[in-house]
Order: C-alpha cells, then sequence, then structure tokens
C-alpha cells in the first residue's frame, strides 16, 4: 500500500515537471509580449513586474497590419478545410459505397500520395503555378493544402462510411433516393464526427503551414500569419516584446480549437498512425 | 435477358456517378499531386537557372546527382553531406529521445487516478503549438541572456554556459535545435502509446503483480511488447519527421553557425528559392535522393523492428 502511493506522488512529480516544460515556452510567449523591450531578458520573472503593456498589441495588431494578416489565415484555411470536407467526403463515399472500375487502383494512388516528399514538390509546384497564374494567390495555398490532405481524409471518411451499416444505404436508396441525395441528406449529416477530427487536424496543419506560402507569396499584403510574424523578424535587430505579441497573435486560434476539439484531434492522431 | 442489361446499365450509371463524385480529387490529384511529382522528378535531369523558362531548361543527364554526390560541385557537395550527417545525427537522437520518453510518460499518465485529462491537455500543448511562433520563443530561451544561460548560472554550473547563446556556437548549435525538435515530437507518440497502454488486458499486470514483479520488469516483459506495433509507427513516425525537418531550423539557426545546423531541406531551399545562382534540376536531385533515403531508411526501420519481436 505505502509503495503503491510513494509511486503515485513520483509520477505525479514528473508529469508536473515534463508538463512545465511543455508548457513554459507559451507563458513565457505571454509574457515577454506584455513587456517593455528592455525587461524581456533582465530577469527571472515570466510576467512584467510593473504595469502590463498593451500598446504593443494595439501596434501590432493595427500599424503592422496584423488585422489584415489574420484575415488572410482565416481566408486560407477556411476555403482549405471546406475543400478538403467537400471533396474528400465525395471521394470517400464512393469507395466505401459505390462498384466502379478502377475503384482499388484511385484508394491506393490516393494513399501512395502520403510519400511525397514535401520540400521536392515545391520547385515544381512553384513552375506549375507560375504556368497557371496562381502565384500570389490565396488559390495558389489552398489547392496543394486541399491535395496535401487527400491521404489520410479519403482514408478516414472511407472507412467512417464503411462503418455505418449497410441496410442504410440500401433502404434509402430503395426509397427512390439518388445517389447524390443519399450521400448529402443522409451520409454526410451521418460523418459529422469524422469531418470534425478532419477538420481539426487540418486546421492547425493548414494555420501553421510555412514553407508553401513563403515558396508561393510575395506580395506581403496577401501573407498569412506565419509569415507575418517572420516579417516582425527582419530589422536589424529583434524587438522581443514585439515579436512575441505577433507571435502569441498567431498561435491563439490554434490553441483554443485544440482546448476546444481535443478529443477530434487526438483520433486524428491515431487515425494518422493505424494508415501508415 | 432485359434484367441483364438492366443490371448492366445501372451498373454503368453507378460508376459515372462514382467518377462524377471523385472528380474534384483526381482532378487536384492529376495537376497538383502526379503532374508536379513527375515534373519533379523529370527536371532533377536538367539543368535550370532562376527566372528562366522552362523550354531553356538543358538535359543534363546525371551531371545533378554527380555535382552533390560525388563533389562535382565541391562546396555544394561539402554543404550536401554535412546536412545528410546532420540529418541523420537528429535521426538517431530523435528516435533515441521520443521513444523512451514518450514511453514513460504515457505509462506514468495511465498509473495516476486523477487529473489524466489536464495532464494530457499541458502534455500535448507542444504539438499544437509548435510553428513558427514556438521556434522564436526557443530561440529567445538561448540567447545569451536567456533562460537557458541564467539557469545554468545559478545553479552555479558556469563553464556550461554558452557565451554566445546556445545557437550561435558550433558545438552547442545542433544539440539546441534537437532538443527543441524532440520536446515537438514528443506529445505525438505519447498519445499514440497512452492508446496502446487502454488496450492491454490488466489480467496481464495482475497475475505479474501476484509473481512479485517489479515496476521495471513488469515495462519491460508486458508493456514494451505488447506496444511493440506502435513503436514501429513511431520510429517510422518521427525517422520521416525528421529526415524531412525545415521549419524550426530555418526559423532559428538557418543552418548556422557555418552549416552546424544544416540539414538537405535547407540546402535545397537555399538552392531553389535563396542563391540566386542555384539551379532547380540540382536542387529537384536532392530532394529524390532524400526521397529514395527516407524511403530505404523506413524500410530498413520496419524489418529490424518487426524481426526484433
Amino acid at each position: 500500500m505505502k509503495r503503491g502511493y510513494s509511486a503515485k506522488m513520483i509520477s505525479y512529480a514528473i508529469l508536473l515537471l515534463w508538463s512545465a516544460i511543455c508548457v513554459y515556452p507559451l507563458l513565457w510567449m505571454i509574457g515577454a509580449s506584455f513587456k517593455e523591450p528592455f525587461e524581456v531578458f533582465a530577469g527571472y520573472a515570466l510576467f512584467p513586474t510593473g504595469a502590463w503593456n498593451w500598446h504593443t498589441y494595439v501596434d501590432v495588431w493595427d500599424r503592422m497590419h496584423f488585422f489584415r494578416y489574420f484575415v488572410n489565415s482565416v481566408n486560407v484555411t477556411f476555403w482549405t478545410l471546406v475543400g478538403i470536407n467537400l471533396f474528400y467526403t465525395m471521394a470517400g463515399f464512393a469507395f466505401a459505397k459505390l462498384r466502379f472500375p478502377g475503384s482499388a487502383f484511385w484508394f491506393y494512388i490516393f494513399l501512395a500520395m502520403m510519400f511525397v516528399p514535401g520540400i521536392t514538390i515545391m520547385i515544381p509546384l512553384y513552375l506549375t503555378e507560375n504556368e497557371l497564374h496562381l502565384l500570389n494567390t490565396h488559390l495558389g495555398l489552398i489547392l496543394p493544402l486541399v491535395n496535401g490532405s487527400a491521404p489520410l481524409a479519403v482514408f478516414l471518411f472511407r472507412n467512417y462510411f464503411r462503418s455505418i451499416p449497410h441496410e442504410i444505404y440500401e433502404s434509402v436508396r430503395l426509397d427512390g433516393a439518388g445517389i447524390f441525395r443519399t450521400l448529402f441528406r443522409i451520409y454526410i449529416p451521418l460523418a459529422l464526427p469524422a469531418m470534425a477530427t478532419i477538420t481539426i487536424t487540418n486546421f492547425l496543419g493548414s494555420w501553421n503551414s510555412l514553407v508553401l506560402p513563403m515558396v508561393m507569396l510575395n506580395d506581403a499584403k496577401l501573407f498569412t500569419l506565419p509569415l507575418a510574424v517572420l516579417l516582425l523578424d527582419s530589422g536589424v535587430f529583434r524587438q522581443w516584446n514585439v515579436l512575441m505579441a505577433g507571435a502569441l497573435i498567431s498561435i491563439v486560434p490554434v490553441v483554443l480549437a485544440f482546448l476546444f476539439f481535443q478529443k477530434y484531434y487526438i483520433q486524428g492522431l491515431s487515425a494518422g498512425a493505424i494508415k501508415s | 435477358m432485359k434484367s441483364g442489361s438492366f443490371y448492366s446499365k445501372a451498373a454503368r450509371r453507378e460508376a459515372a456517378s462514382a467518377y462524377l463524385l471523385m472528380a474534384p480529387a483526381i482532378l487536384l490529384f492529376l495537376v497538383i499531386g502526379l503532374f508536379t511529382v513527375l515534373f519533379s522528378i523529370g527536371l532533377s535531369f536538367f539543368h535550370m537557372g532562376h527566372g528562366s523558362l522552362i523550354a531553356n531548361a538543358k538535359f543534363a543527364g546525371l551531371d545533378n546527382f554527380k555535382d552533390f554526390l560525388l563533389g562535382d560541385d565541391q562546396l555544394l557537395s561539402e554543404s550536401f553531406w554535412r546536412a545528410l550527417r546532420n540529418n541523420l545525427v537528429i535521426c538517431v537522437s530523435v528516435v533515441a529521445l521520443v521513444i523512451p520518453v514518450s514511453l514513460l510518460i504515457s505509462v506514468l499518465l495511465q498509473n495516476i487516478a486523477r487529473g489524466v485529462r489536464l495532464f494530457r491537455t499541458l502534455l500535448l500543448l507542444p504539438m499544437v503549438s509548435s510553428s513558427v511562433a514556438i521556434y522564436y520563443v526557443w530561440t529567445g530561451i538561448y540567447e545569451p541572456s536567456g533562460l537557458l544561460n541564467r539557469l545554468l548560472q545559478a545553479i552555479g554550473w558556469k563553464s556550461a554556459v554558452a557565451a554566445n547563446g546556445w545557437l550561435g556556437e558550433l558545438h552547442t548549435s545542433l544539440p539546441a535545435i534537437i532538443a527543441v525538435i524532440v520536446w515537438g515530437m514528443i506529445p505525438g507518440t505519447m498519445i499514440l502509446y497512452f492508446a496502446g497502454l487502454q488496450t492491454i488486458d490488466s489480467h496481464l499486470y495482475e497475475s505479474a503483480d501476484i509473481d512479485g514483479a517489479s515496476f521495471g520488469q513488469k515495462l519491460l516483459h508486458i508493456t514494451w511488447p505488447m506496444l511493440k506495433p506502435i513503436t514501429v509507427i513511431a520510429v517510422i513516425m518521427s525517422l520521416n519527421g525528421a529526415i524531412q525537418i525545415f521549419d524550426p531550423i530555418w526559423i532559428m539557426t538557418k543552418g548556422g553557425p557555418a552549416g552546424s545546423t544544416e540539414v538537405v531541406s535547407v540546402v535545397i531551399y537555399q538552392e531553389a528559392f535563396v542563391n540566386m545562382k542555384g539551379d532547380l534540376g540540382r536542387a529537384n536531385a536532392m530532394g529524390w535522393t532524400m526521397f529514395a533515403l527516407t524511403f530505404v531508411i523506413s524500410l530498413i526501420s520496419m524489418r529490424t523492428l518487426k524481426e526484433k519481436t
């Protein structure tokens, strides 16, 4: 009994220590963004010892156009998620419920895309987008982001639709509903949990994506938040309070989304692992 | 007779509907996926400068590969091999650190009765926040007057203090980067292990308890073998991530100082998008070499891990 008790205490101690290491960088970011510039590296205090300086945020949001970058990120991420959910529920439904020639072939093609190396593909993608006049557009980010999510999304939606009893499909079809009506009226409402998983997983990926916008955008008006944070760092020396304010703005939506939809996020992780 | 043709007509309609449903996905795949992959493979056998037209690309045979693999271009070859070595160091360290720490933490998490959900949320935060924003925070922690140096000074370990900052010195920069990568990768593996632990039959532990097995023995003889499939997946995912790593290095050091944190992705990015005299063909050739390497390493690790049961 005693041994079990002390083992529990040690477990708690290690978990607390490790949690602190996990959370500390976020706290430092918050603290530094409210400090005066000279204060950032001045002492041990995580948060400002004097007054909290809110003015940095006003500056970053307004004068440094973070409002615009925020809207850009929302725009890219929103349409990416719409595209993913629409295209791959449709494809997943076809793979799960319809019989057609080439079904297995296409399914494995979609899965195989997972192995395509990210950075290598940037160069031809850049050249392709140049030809299609997609450089310096948000669509030029959305399309590759949607396509990049295909392996996981197709796999997950197909499996989800398969897990729904086939009797439902048969009875709906016998009632005279067409395939599209069956999908949009019956199956998509049933697939909301799977869509939540796909949405939260890809929300994080697309919001944080760095290389793709770095390569495809050079008009600062179109920049997404990660690029905007880089922009704050382009001066001669770093203004840490400003940089951290921008960083915090860029990260708040993903952290909040994670906190609210954690369950679905964890399901997405496990699904990704099972697939590989 | 009629029913046969009716069936085939229905089947044809079903196939048509299926392709209609898949049309957006397939179209996107053909343009963004397949075309760029083939284009990229092809381009690795051509010379192509910045801002020049595709039509002006010159056939290069295997020259691009020789440039960086065999040292035909000495400068590029040196940085490619140095970068590859760094990639391998990152791979080995990531696997050696991520697997045991994740396993330990997930076992501890399962052993506690209260607060599992709260801890799980906190422990997953690095994975969620791994982005430009958090890499700048780590840059701050590694500054000459940043937290790490301060802590070392406070505990009196003055010889370990990095005077130019942890990212500014040749022998500390790569370990400092690896720490950040490991920090970001542990949560994903941890949550897989944690899910795996729930599936292990508790009777196994109970009968081990009756036999008087210690915590370590149970871990070694029950938990570890039962979680083997998850370990295989976690190792492959970590290796993949470690070979393709780009974001943290680009934000924190851009490969410096003196190439000490350069990795293949950074060399490719520099060659393709930064260095004005770079050759896009060569950058592609390096990319596919890296891809082949990832594939081989994944295969080998999958085989060895599966055999060792």
